[in-house]
């Protein structure tokens, strides 16, 4: 008989007697052996309570491989994988073999992550994804089902309206390990790089990820693959300007007449990508730009810049005569 | 370009045969292109039954007497001494790749050499065709080869039988010139 170890974070001590006691029954009628740990670490399951602060700091939301269960968690009843509250024998064996099983993380849509953090959030989960799975499905979003397939560089959407909205405003997914030629999900797919670019440029928030967020310029080492993540003008004009040229991003929103926070996005979603050169330490400005601090929209360039000015209304007309959209 | 009279703007199409060059010049060109195309001679190249010998051209005509001059060049390597005489005068080099043919990379490094003269003096932009049909090269991989040339240019994955991928190529040829201006401008300033 196989015994996994569940931690009990932050719930009531009632709580924690009521589990205890469904462990013990579960023992006693098919032989399933659940045993409590104090030891967070050695458990292969966390139990918690998504009120309580221990579950937003809990290690165990970013780690597939260290399981989370939310006890309290808001039951959905449309979907198969729902997790009621445990207070139903057969019901506490099944969620506690499948999580064990499936590698799972659950979410609980009332406890949102603080906003400078849901992106590093959603892209430090994407790569541990890719690290651990070829497929990978996501659940517990509100009207969203998400299917990843990093062996295909694709991801389906059940829904593709306002996807990134969702994921900006839902802290945390319930995400299962899928068979890499699993059926796909409705017919709306993107590539991986656009739903990245995607989601950097929705959850940006105008603050800069806390990896690059110490750097005083930014310089791009190839351009973005617009032809995979789409592209609009001010990312095209953004990637001109830092391409191979160290730029901050004050003057980079000065030259483009873009915002800060458009500039922002943009650096984000290219570090993302891994398209960011490398900054020289001495380059490294710690106390400019931490992530708290949000950056003051420059000027734009005077009219008298005569140059730029030309080719732009030139290129405007161009652009509205052939359907260039902004 | 003189503030006050009509203006235009050439830009080159280049790329081996059967990349697409006359199709992403007819996606744009609001008059009919001028094409010279010939029976293909040369089916060990592409297996196409006509192919362009002097060049394509389309125009964009805008108010006040401003227009958009495109030139498509021939893809075949014997006719490149047309390919400098078109060259002249473009502000933009638009490189189309075919992904599928023998040596993509090779394709590229004789394309941003050919050309090097225009594209350093001014910008250009790299199409890759049919992508999705290969899979020994990422588009990292070209970008690589150009950087060893000495060429930081843009490279998109595309199909220039949409529409939307073309006004994609374009657009990063006029972000490129936009920025540039802008970029001289603030150098004249703080001088």
């Amino acid at each position: 008989m196989q015994t996994k170890t569940v931690y009990l974070s932050g719930l009531a001590v009632s709580e924690q007697i009521l589990m205890q006691s469904y462990m013990d029954l579960l023992v006693l009628r098919d032989g399933s052996r659940f045993d409590v740990t104090e030891v967070r670490e050695a458990a292969q399951i966390e139990v918690f309570d998504p009120k309580a602060d221990a579950a937003c700091n809990s290690p165990s939301f970013n780690e597939p491989s260290r399981i989370a269960f939310l006890a309290q968690g808001e039951p959905s009843t449309d979907h198969g994988w729902a997790l009621h509250r445990p207070a139903r024998l057969s019901n506490l064996r099944e969620v506690l073999t499948s999580i064990t099983s499936e590698h799972a993380i659950l979410s609980n849509t009332e406890t949102a992550l603080p906003e400078h953090r849901r992106l590093e959030y959603w892209l430090g989960l994407l790569s541990r994804f890719e690290a651990q799975g070829e497929a990978w499905e996501l659940k517990g979003l509100k009207n969203l089902r998400l299917r990843i397939y990093f062996n295909h560089q694709r991801v389906y959407l059940s829904n593709p309206h306002q996807w990134q909205e969702q994921l900006a405003n839902t802290g945390r997914a319930l995400a299962t390990a899928i068979p890499s030629d699993m059926e796909a999900l409705g017919d709306y797919a993107i590539s991986l790089d656009r739903f990245r670019w995607q989601l950097c440029e929705a959850l940006s928030n105008g603050l800069l990820l806390p990896g690059i967020a110490s750097r005083s310029t930014f310089n791009l080492l190839q351009w973005p693959d617009f032809g995979s993540v789409g592209a609009n003008q001010k990312q095209m004009k953004l990637s001109a300007l830092f391409h191979g040229r160290d730029l901050t991003i004050i003057k980079a929103a000065e030259l483009s007449a873009l915002p800060v926070s458009a500039v922002i996005d943009f650096i984000n979603a290219s570090a993302a990508q891994g398209l960011l050169k490398d900054a020289p330490a001495e380059l490294l400005c710690p106390e400019a730009l931490n992530s708290a601090q949000k950056l003051e929209q420059p000027a734009p360039l005077p009219e008298v810049a005569k140059k730029s000015r030309t080719f732009g209304q030139f290129l405007e007309k161009l652009r509205g005569a052939i359907g260039l959209g902004k | 370009m003189t503030e006050g009279q009509p203006r235009e703007i050439k830009i080159l199409i280049t790329g081996p045969m059967g990349s697409g060059k006359t199709t992403a010049l007819a996606a744009v060109s609001e008059s009919k292109p001028i094409q010279t195309e010939a029976r293909n001679s040369d089916t060990e190249q592409h297996s196409k039954s006509h192919t362009t010998v002097a060049m394509d051209f389309g125009e964009v005509y805008l108010e006040g007497g401003d227009r958009l001059r495109i030139y498509g060049t021939p893809g075949q390597k014997r006719f490149n001494a047309m390919w400098q005489i078109l060259a002249k005068g473009a502000l933009g080099v638009v490189v189309l790749l075919d992904m599928t043919r023998a040596d993509p990379k090779e394709d590229l490094r004789d394309y941003l050499t050919d050309f090097s003269q225009v594209i350093h003096g001014s910008c250009a932009v790299i199409g890759a065709g049919r992508m999705d049909e290969q899979h020994a090269l990422e588009i990292g991989d070209l970008a690589d080869m150009a950087a060893q040339l000495g060429f930081a240019v843009p490279i998109f994955s595309v199909d220039v039988r949409k529409r939307e991928d073309v006004l994609l190529l374009l657009e990063a040829l006029f972000c490129q010139i936009e920025m540039d201006a802008a970029l001289a401008d603030h150098s004249e300033m703080t001088q």
